[in-house]
């Protein structure tokens, strides 16, 4: 047990509003700017995994979080089962096609991640140093 | 990003008027947003030599106006030079623990391997270490990425920009590069300079002919740290620090 000395900040009447505003906030965070890559590896018939995932993933997650990994098939079995433990939207029926999927596109032997350059400075967003 | 300055009381302040026992090492926050599903709550913790180090905030005001909704709304944590998962907004608690916090965004989430590992398998648990403060790092604000720029005009020359920052450290040199990093050379560093907040960077550029050139920033800190041309692997990708760069067309 720890020892706890707790400070309760007087926030009940305010938690309506607030909760309101998170969750507007929320919502505009979880449209990913990316979609997943196409999946050379899975064509045909195959190739629907790469929608699945990204119904499964890309509500919560942007693409580059999982393109960016390169983990082991050991650490993308376990990552996806803690998803789906957590509430991921996955058909049991889908589960090892989608642990094939990120683990032969996001493995330990892909390139090291670029971030991409997406977004431009707005107007006057840093002021010039140099007259 | 943003570079704000917040204001409101320190957590010193209150930590001594609640009074810490000498068991107390770690404080820990909690909030108001709830993730969806069965995902364990967001609670982390930090060290009580950095909560009561007299700069960490209980913060109220932002830029001198009261804290927005989007900003924490009407109080948050502000730990100043560290990862932003150690400020959390709209707080309802605050927790004097005996040790770190427990729960996944403590351990085995939120960390970083001690020494670089290669891509592939996360470290061990225990060779690893909570994220913590920030490390050195840089961006380019302008020109933008994929810009078609003029030729250098009569009134001088071309000025890339941008922001540096190192967390707990300060910035010492911000390097250019304009020719996909073969050589560098030293930005002007703004004037504006503040514990914890970013330094403003700009440098003169006269491209001596028209075609591609492709822009890096490099940023060095008072702790000898130095931006690297690849991130360290880790895998979430935290504090990802790589050299920015942008790429351009010089028109003839």
């Amino acid at each position: 047990m720890f020892k706890r000395s707790v400070i309760r900040l007087a926030l009940t009447a305010l938690c309506f509003a607030v909760a309101v505003a998170v969750a507007a906030s929320a919502s505009a965070q979880q449209s990913p700017n990316e979609s997943l890559p196409a999946s050379p590896s899975l064509a045909g018939s195959a190739a629907p995994i790469k929608g699945i995932a990204s119904a499964a993933c890309l509500a919560c997650h942007e693409a580059r979080i999982i393109v960016q990994q390169r983990l082991g098939k050991a650490a993308w079995t376990k990552e996806l089962d803690k998803m789906i433990k957590w509430g991921a939207d996955v058909d049991p029926k889908d589960r090892d096609a989608l642990i094939d999927y990120f683990s032969s596109n996001f493995g330990p032997d892909q390139p090291a991640y670029v971030a991409p350059r997406s977004a431009r400075a707005p107007r006057g967003a840093l002021r010039p140093a140099i007259r | 990003m943003g570079n704000a300055k917040f204001s409101g009381p320190s957590l010193k302040a209150l930590l001594e008027k609640a009074g810490v026992k000498d068991t107390g090492k770690h404080v820990q926050f909690r909030g108001l947003d709830i993730l969806t599903g069965h995902v364990p709550p967001f609670v982390r913790s930090i060290p009580i030599e950095k909560a009561a180090d007299g700069d960490t905030l209980i913060a109220t005001h932002m830029n001198g106006a009261a804290l927005t909704p989007h900003h924490g709304f009407p109080a948050r944590a502000v730990t100043p030079g560290w990862v932003g998962a150690a400020s959390c907004k709209w707080l309802t608690e605050i927790t004097v623990l005996g040790k770190p916090a427990e729960g996944n965004f403590m351990s085995p989430g939120y960390r970083m391997p001690n020494t670089p590992v290669k891509p592939g398998d996360p470290a061990k648990p225990e060779d690893t270490h909570s994220l913590a403060a920030l490390t050195v790092n840089s961006t380019i604000a302008a020109p933008s990425d994929g810009a078609k720029i003029r030729p250098t005009t009569k009134s001088g020359a071309h000025v890339i920009q941008g922001a540096a920052w190192a967390g707990e450290a300060d910035i010492i040199k911000v390097e250019i590069s304009t020719d996909g990093g073969d050589s560098w050379k030293s930005a002007k560093l703004g004037e504006d300079h503040a514990k914890y907040a970013w330094r403003l960077w700009s440098y003169a550029w006269k491209p001596a002919k028209s075609g591609d050139y492709v822009i890096l920033s490099r940023a060095t800190d008072s702790q000898g740290r130095v931006q690297p041309d690849a991130a360290v692997w880790n895998p979430s990708g935290y504090l990802n620090n790589a050299c920015d760069h942008v790429k351009v067309y010089v028109q003839a």
